[in-house]
């Protein structure tokens, strides 16, 4: 067993972002907790909560009961909720050494974030006089606003980090120059130049690059494409470029991608969105030859099919002879891939692979120039948003290691848990994603507004809640007593005896915390929940109810799965809290608020096919009926607690207006 | 003739069952007594019945040998340890009882002193054994006694078991009896003559003297309550019908048992009557038997 | 294990009538196995005990201790400090831990919470069943590791008693007669034949008994 295993959530993202943390933080309804959760790793929760490629979910192990948690539009919705909360305290400057980053792309200003953050002086140059890079400069408004971008790179600069922008390395300054102010640099210049083919006609005015297209509307141009438009390739800039198009008033584009649907690396909702938008994909296609007078006319294109596997793993494409046809374009968009511009770096004195990327140590980003970092997509190559994070991170905490010559830290290694068991996927409830809510076709392909426009508060409430809280379950202390009851109630199966003590296999455990309740060594502790913060949940609960001085004071227990959006019903009287299922709150849970005074307390029944663990209405009814002959005995009467449905509330509050306060308030014992 | 003597005669043998009061008012049972007295060969005295308390049994037996009749006495294991029952057997030699009919008893949570504490020191397997052993003129431990008793031991099986493996387990036990010094046996209540011929058939070899049980029907509503609490009773629906619908309760209740009677005559080697109330109307059964 | 049971509540009430401070004692071995005296049950009855005392107007101070044996003088030893804060202690173990913590903190009045009811096993979720009566002279050997001792009413030795109805038990009529287990016990091993074997009365133990290891109880 891997107990020290995490989510794989957690294990596939970059940068190790505790996912089921924050997703469970939103179960709760608690999007502050979660936004800080984010925040501890991300400087860029907004951009990435939009953007990014998402790794956590094609790992999720919910989909091996139906479709993965929406993460990504979770962490999107956290940061949209807390927009205006201030969640980094500016640090103060407690190191001499300043260090220059070039490039204000996500791994530069991560990289400055976190070096601002330990205390060090930054000052950030950029060719451009608009930072961020790709994400202020190349992602299409409609998927990812310009003012959001602002937004985060502005709370960054406001740690103090200096940026110093229009200036470019080799134009305007270099290296040597800048080391004799700056004790370190770091490069992060990421690869801005797209890849040309060598087909005839390729010079051809009306044929142009994706990325540098995509820049150039970013920054404001309009520039005048025609009717009709071809672009080739398949990843994000094509689409990206595919679906600028359409919103500069192109009718007629067709997207050419060499392999099938199922290899595109755009992935299945970018296609559905270009497709929605009217863009026509033609798969299994390359061109041959770009044909016109001058300006580009049409392009010739010769049908593939797949061969056997390349380097990448993938089927390599072939083509058919005999196969060509054509196209007529009025502008031809090439979007077959992008490069760091090697040039500058090599002038630069850097080491520079065969495709132009930086060569470095390791992960630290140590260049052949002493001093000298390198990390993102001038070092990978294009990649992602999140990978560029990751990269800035591991730079900036080498960097700390290296001024404050402490040793090199070996790189943690997140290994995920393993998969669920087909015995326990079947006893799991299916629940449907929450889909995204987006702007109508027709109300977006004429601007560039935002098209996915964001789960609401119940939509993310309800998604978070299908996590299933991966590796967050029960945990068995030293002090089991091997009575092996868990064994015999999880509704799982999950505990087995172990040599000592009952063992739970935490990657099948689902966290309903039914042997926790049922523990009589109190020796399973609920990581998602537990004892003392039940209690301290409770005691805060009854003291900000008590401050309103109602007449009878309630405490209401509700399942959160039962009831997403918060409390079943609306009472004055009742206080409510909810839990993640009742079946796992102990007697004492039950009897306790008696113990603080409160004169009454119900649960909300759940209806029986409805438990999202099984056995859980079942287990709550059990204990709640333990509690009530505990009241009874001691005096406090078993009337005070029910477990009812909204329709019996009238009936329960009137029998405790009957019995009056709780009799710990008068003294007077209820006569049994 | 004594009833050991009886038996040994070879033949058809009646044996009675009175169970003494709560209390100290002994003229009825005495009535019951001397009203049947001549008609059976013995007349058992039960041993806190249901381990309800009552009069003992030792001292009814006793009374009935002051009026000629010759008792047995029954004996439970569930209220003497070892020294208590090994003297009451000497003691109740020395009043003039000869029979012991050795049981294990009932549970007292069965009667009127639930909280009474349950001794069953010895079986009914070892109580035989301790008999015999004081027949032989030793106790328990081998001590040598002063002047030895000379009991004529028998015990109880229940052929009527429900199922094979209780039924196997009685047979085993009955031999286990014989071994220990049984000499006769008395039965449950019989209702159904195949299955007691079955059980003689199994129990033959044992050579053995067997008296069937007769417990007289006084209503189709005790059939029921037998057939549903007493282990080893099993009233057939005709029987209970026969009781619905007589206008003469007591006449088919006798007419029943005499039938019953007569077909175990060819069976085994005679009939215990358990009247439970009905005492005065054993003599119209037997005659009604025509024995 | 040893089996135990909470006593009734108003039992244990009326027990602690005089004090003001009480310490609960849970037992981390049989008691918390069987569900009865461990941890949580604790936590619950110094709970109960508080409310009820409050509405006695005779507040109580209850606190919540467990160690992992009763029965263990060094155990006992781990709370001694603690306990000579209290008037008594209310233990939750068996009549031997009860005893145990007697003995080791005899300055304190030490109270049982608890019945002790058998030593059993466990019968599926939740259930228990008496299984030893420690009688000090096993015949288990030929009762196909049943034991009659203390599974049948009458403890018999030699056989049922011809009361069984239904496979069950004519005095607890909701527990099979033993015997019948017995006997199926032996059939499944062929070993039926050992049921015509004579069980001689039973020695029976003098109290108290006392186990001494010679080899380890040197000095
Ligand atoms: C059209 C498009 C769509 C994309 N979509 C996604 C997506 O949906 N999800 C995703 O995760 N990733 C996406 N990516 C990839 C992602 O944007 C990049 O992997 C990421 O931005 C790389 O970050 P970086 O910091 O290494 O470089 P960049 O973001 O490229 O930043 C480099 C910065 O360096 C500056 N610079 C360059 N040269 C010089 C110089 N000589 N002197 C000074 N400054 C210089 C540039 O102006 C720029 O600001 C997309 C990329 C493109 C082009
Ligand atoms: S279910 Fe939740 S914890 Fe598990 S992998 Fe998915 S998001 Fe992560």
């Amino acid at each position: 067993m891997n107990d020290k295993a995490v989510p794989p959530c957690q294990a596939a993202c970059p940068i190790h972002t505790d996912v089921r943390g924050y997703v469970s933080a939103i179960a709760k309804g608690d999007v502050e907790e979660a936004i800080r959760i984010i925040r501890q790793v991300n400087p860029f929760p907004s951009s990435c909560g939009r953007i990014c490629t998402r790794l956590c979910e094609k790992a999720c192990r919910r989909a091996q009961i139906d479709e993965p948690i929406s993460i990504r539009e979770l962490k999107r919705f956290a940061s949209d909720q807390t927009l205006g909360l201030k969640l980094i305290e500016i640090p103060e400057n407690s190191y001499e050494e300043k260090i220059a980053v070039i490039g204000s792309g996500p791994a530069g200003l991560t990289a400055a974030h976190d070096l601002a953050l330990l205390g060090y002086r930054v000052t950030v140059f950029d060719s451009q006089h608009v930072l961020g890079g790709m994400l202020s400069q190349g992602i299409p408004d409609y998927r990812l606003p310009k003012d959001l971008v602002k937004k985060e790179v502005d709370n960054i600069l406001a740690l103090g980090v200096e940026a110093k922008t229009g200036l470019s390395l080799g134009q305007d300054f270099t290296l040597e120059e800048l080391l004799k102010d700056y004790q370190a640099v770091f490069i992060a210049v990421g690869s801005q130049k797209s890849l040309l083919p060598k087909y005839n006609g390729v010079e051809l005015n009306g044929v142009i690059a994706a990325v540098e297209f995509l820049k150039q509307v970013s920054r404001g141009h309009k520039p005048r494409l025609g009717k009709n438009i071809a672009v080739i390739g398949g990843g994000h800039t094509a689409i990206d470029a595919a679906r600028t198009s359409v919103r500069l008033g192109a009718s007629d584009v067709t997207i050419v991608y060499r392999r099938t649907v199922d290899e595109i690396p755009a992935g299945p909702e970018e296609v559905e969105h270009a497709e929605k938008e009217g863009i026509k994909i033609i798969y299994l296609a390359a061109p041959v030859e770009f044909s016109g007078n001058e300006k580009v006319q049409s392009v010739r294109f010769i049908k593939m099919q797949l061969g056997d596997l390349d380097k990448s793993g993938r089927r390599r494409p072939v083509p058919i002879e005999n196969s060509e046809f054509e196209i007529t374009a009025d502008t031809v968009i090439l979007a077959i891939g992008y490069m760091p511009d090697a040039e500058v770096l090599k002038e630069s004195g850097l080491n520079i692979s065969r495709s132009g990327t930086v060569l470095v140590k390791d992960y630290t980003g140590i260049t052949n120039i002493h001093d000298v970092f390198a990390a993102g997509d001038v070092v990978s190559g294009p990649q992602s948003v999140i990978e560029a994070i990751a990269s800035g991170r591991r730079v900036a905490e080498a960097l700390h290691h290296y001024f404050r010559t402490m040793p090199d830290k070996e790189e943690k290694n997140f290994m995920a848990l393993k998969e669920l068991d087909d015995g326990i996927v079947k006893l799991i409830n299916k629940s449907e994603r929450q889909k995204m809510p987006a702007l109508k076709v027709e109300e977006r392909i004429t601007n560039f507004d935002e098209v996915d426009l964001g789960y609401s508060k119940d939509q993310a409430v309800m998604e978070a809640q299908r996590c299933l809280n991966c590796g967050a379950g029960a945990v068995v202390a030293d002090n089991c007593a091997a009575c092996l009851n868990c064994v015999r109630i999880c509704p799982y199966g999950i505990p087995f005896p172990g040599k000592e003590i009952a063992e739970i296999d935490i990657s099948q455990c689902q966290a309903c915390g039914i042997c926790a309740s049922e523990c009589p060594a109190s020796a399973i502790i609920l990581q998602l929940e537990a004892k003392e913060n039940n209690r301290a949940e409770l005691e805060k609960a009854v003291d900000i109810a008590r401050e309103e001085t109602p007449e009878i004071l309630i405490i209401g227990f509700y399942c959160r799965y039962g009831s997403p959006i918060g409390p079943p019903f609306d009472e004055d009287e009742v206080c409510w809290l909810g839990k993640f299922c009742t079946g796992r709150m102990d007697e004492h849970q039950f009897i306790y608020p008696f113990e603080l005074e409160v004169d009454g307390v119900v649960i909300h029944m759940c209806k029986n096919d409805e438990c999202r663990f099984r056995d859980g209405n079942q287990w709550s009814k059990s204990h709640i009926k333990s509690a009530k002959k505990i009241l009874n005995e001691i005096g406090i009467g078993a009337d005070r607690l029910d477990i009812i449905s909204e329709e019996d509330f009238h009936n329960f509050r009137n029998k405790l207006h009957a019995l009056g306060i709780n009799p710990l308030r008068t003294g007077k014992k209820v006569k049994t | 003739m004594g009833f050991r003597e009886a038996l040994d005669s070879g033949k058809f043998l009646i044996t009675a069952e009175i169970g003494p009061v709560k209390g100290t008012e002994i003229d009825g049972l005495l009535e019951d007594a001397d009203l049947i007295k001549g008609k059976v060969d013995a007349i058992n005295v039960t041993d806190l019945q249901s381990s309800v308390m009552r009069l003992g049994s030792m001292a009814v037996c006793h009374l009935l040998i002051d009026r000629g009749i010759d008792p047995v006495f029954q004996m439970t294991c569930r209220d003497r340890n070892r020294l208590a029952l090994q003297s009451d057997l000497l003691s109740a030699w020395v009043l003039g009882i000869r029979n012991v009919l050795a049981l294990t008893g009932d549970h007292p949570t069965l009667g009127d002193h639930p909280d009474a504490m349950p001794v069953f020191d010895l079986d009914s397997v070892s109580l035989l054994r301790v008999i015999s052993r004081l027949n032989e003129g030793f106790d328990m431990t081998g001590n040598q006694l002063k002047g030895a008793p000379a009991f004529f031991p028998g015990a109880v099986v229940n052929p009527g078991a429900d199922n094979e493996a209780a039924l196997d387990m009685q047979i085993i036990k009955m031999e286990k009896k014989i071994e220990a010094g049984a000499k006769f046996f008395q039965t449950q209540g019989i209702y159904d003559l195949d299955l007691f011929e079955k059980f003689i058939k199994r129990a033959e070899g044992f050579k053995t003297q067997v008296l069937g049980g007769i417990i007289l029907l006084k209503s189709a509503g005790m059939a029921r309550f037998m057939n549903k609490n007493v282990a080893g009773v099993f009233v057939p629906e005709h029987f209970i019908k026969e009781m619905e619908e007589t206008k003469d309760k007591v006449k088919t209740s006798i007419k029943i048992a005499a039938e019953l009677i007569k077909g175990m005559k060819h069976l085994c080697q005679g009939v215990h009557i358990m009247a439970i109330g009905w005492e005065k109307r054993v003599p119209m059964v037997l005659e009604e038997a025509g024995l | 294990m040893i089996v135990a049971e909470l006593k009734p509540f108003k039992e244990i009430e009326n027990m602690l009538r005089d004090y003001k401070k009480v310490m609960v004692l849970g037992c981390g071995t049989c008691v918390t196995v069987c569900m009865s005296g461990g941890e949580r049950q604790v936590e619950l009855l110094a709970s109960a005990l508080r409310m009820a005392g409050r509405l006695e107007r005779n507040e109580i101070i209850a606190g919540e201790k467990t160690i992992l044996r009763q029965c263990d003088p060094e155990f006992i030893d781990q709370i001694k400090d603690e306990a000579s804060n209290y008037d008594a202690i209310l233990s939750m173990a068996c009549g031997a831990g009860v005893q145990g913590v007697a003995e080791r903190l005899a300055g304190i009045h030490i109270l049982p919470a608890m019945n002790t009811t058998f030593i059993g096993v466990s019968d599926g979720q939740g259930t228990w069943i008496e299984a030893c009566a420690a009688c000090g002279d096993c015949i288990l050997d030929r009762t196909g590791g049943i034991c009659p001792v203390a599974r049948c009413a009458k403890s018999l030795i030699n056989g049922p008693c011809g009361g069984s109805k239904g496979g069950l038990c004519e005095v607890s009529k909701n527990n099979p007669c033993v015997w019948q287990q017995i006997y199926a016990r032996l059939g499944k091993l062929n070993l039926i034949n050992l049921l015509k074997g004579m069980s001689q009365p039973k020695t029976r133990p003098v109290h108290p008994r006392k186990l001494v290891n010679p080899k380890n109880a040197f000095g």
